[in-house]
């Protein structure tokens, strides 16, 4: 007896993080963010879809998408999810001044893009996969890389599926003016945030050359041409979040007629940047290193 | 006299220091609407007319769901404006797509609930399928919706979707097909 309240005042002394799913939102994930997030990665648990895509059976490795699976793919790929305040020069540093990898000197070729893209001071952060790069920061160096994540110990770098992704007020307050009539927990905006989760966490794979899934310049004649915006491969972010976001609008049944035409949009949009080409296969999705 | 020194002393603390928060609640609550009117989201460069409001809560007639129809056609974006984005805006759908996205679904909402105006959708959906400069989602979209407004309405969609590009209808493709629109 005296256990056991011993335990549940421990539970409840404990920050979140600590007792939390696979996936953490850490301790600096404002408390809003942290619900809604939370919420959205809850229906992943009971999402159950028949006939989903075969491409996606095929890139998840399974023959069912039953309840459960989704979450467990994005498990492997995200652990840490930490906020906007979160600075990652700030919080790099070299865990081992020297690290032997594997295919060191096979590293993903960068396409130069045309178009530029000055960053804008005032952009939101929506999301982003900082994981891969503290982990091929290191790759460079042949250091590795560490992470200091807030209320977690200090996180080595041994592979991009250790699973960082910072999360910012844009995939919130974004999405408020995206889909305006929809409140922030409706069912439409936590599919277009999962959608966006799922594109990241595919950053988390690939090999030597697919290390991170790296985008490609958009080609001539698309809407994004010049802009480092497309993939040139057939499994990689943008098809990976285009096809769960298809699966989950499709079987969206609360999801009303105009909600439905935006998300489908955005799933278009996804599909749109998988360039077309013969030379456009699957790449190596296995990960470096191991977590 | 001293005591009253001291009442007047901390009445004009408290009165400082409830107009200073009154003040600080005031700057609080500004940045909300600092928000609400874009400011930190990457700013949209032209185009300060990108959505109409939503049609009137009732049934329109024919000629009110054709202006509206014809003000969307004039507000969806065309692939010209998307060369001067940030690359905060092009990793995932830049804000001109959720617009049309929303002024889609508008259109797409009033022929759900009026059904009587299939063959101005038909119209509608013709133009913007058809319209080169539109970037390929939201034509590939357009396809999608003609293609189960016409296996509705009974009307052939096979002449028209022979003159769109394959990259457009492969794309529409990716929309499944309405089931209640099967024939
Ligand atoms: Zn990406």
């Amino acid at each position: 007896m005296w256990v056991f309240l011993f335990l549940a005042l421990i539970t409840t002394l404990v920050p979140n993080d600590t007792f939390a799913r696979s996936i953490r939102i850490t301790s600096n994930v404002p408390r809003n963010q942290k619900l809604l997030l939370s919420r959205d990665l809850q229906l992943l648990k009971t999402l159950s879809v028949e006939n989903p895509d075969s491409k996606l059976l095929e890139i998840m490795h399974t023959d069912a998408v039953d309840s459960g699976k989704l979450e467990g793919w994005l498990e492997d790929r995200v652990q840490y999810v930490v906020g906007e305040s979160f600075k990652f020069n700030e919080a790099l540093f070299i865990a081992e001044p020297s690290y032997s990898y594997e295919n060191l000197n096979d590293v993903p070729v960068f396409e130069k893009a045309t178009k530029h893209t000055g960053g804008n001071s005032s952009a939101k952060v929506i999301m982003s996969n900082i994981g891969v790069s503290a982990y091929f920061k290191g790759k460079e160096q042949h250091t590795l890389s560490g992470l200091k994540i807030p209320g977690v110990d200090d996180v080595r770098m041994t592979s991009p599926r250790v699973g960082v992704v910072q999360i910012g007020e844009g995939l919130f307050y974004l999405f408020e003016k995206r889909l305006p009539k929809s409140p922030q927990d409706s069912m439409a905006k936590s599919l277009a945030r999962l959608s966006t989760l799922f594109h990241e966490a595919r950053h988390s794979d690939g090999h030597g050359k697919s290390l991170g899934f790296f985008h490609a310049v958009c080609p001539e004649g698309h809407h994004l041409a010049g802009y480092s915006a497309c993939d040139r491969n057939l499994n990689g972010p943008y098809t990976v979040g285009a096809l769960v976001q298809q699966l989950m609008t499709e079987s969206c049944d609360t999801c009303s007629v105009e909600e439905k035409e935006v998300l489908r949009l955005n799933y278009l949009d996804s599909f749109g940047r998988v360039i077309q080409e013969t030379s456009s296969v699957d790449w190596d999705d296995r990960p470096e290193g191991s977590r | 006299m001293k005591k009253t020194g001291w009442i007047i002393f901390l009445s004009v603390v408290v009165i400082v220091f409830w107009r200073y928060e009154s003040k600080k609640m005031k700057r609080l609550s500004f940045v909300p609407i600092l928000k609400q009117i874009g400011i930190g989201s990457a700013p949209m460069k032209d185009r300060p007319e990108t959505t109409q409001p939503s049609p009137p809560d009732r049934p329109l007639d024919e000629s009110e769901f054709q202006n509206f129809a014809y003000r969307t056609l004039n507000l969806l974006p065309k692939k010209s404006e998307f060369k001067e984005l940030n690359a905060e805006q092009v990793h995932e759908m830049p804000d001109l797509l959720w617009r049309a996205g929303i002024e889609l679904g508008k259109i797409a909402k009033i022929l759900h609930d009026q059904p009587a105006l299939a063959h101005r959708g038909l119209a509608f959906y013709e133009a913007c399928a058809g319209e080169a400069e539109y970037p390929t989602p939201v034509r590939a979209l357009c396809v999608a919706n003609y293609r189960d407004l016409s296996a509705r309405s009974k009307v052939s969609s096979e002449d028209f979707m022979r003159t769109l590009p394959v990259d457009v209808r492969v794309l529409s493709n990716r929309i499944p097909q309405d089931s209640s629109a099967k024939r």
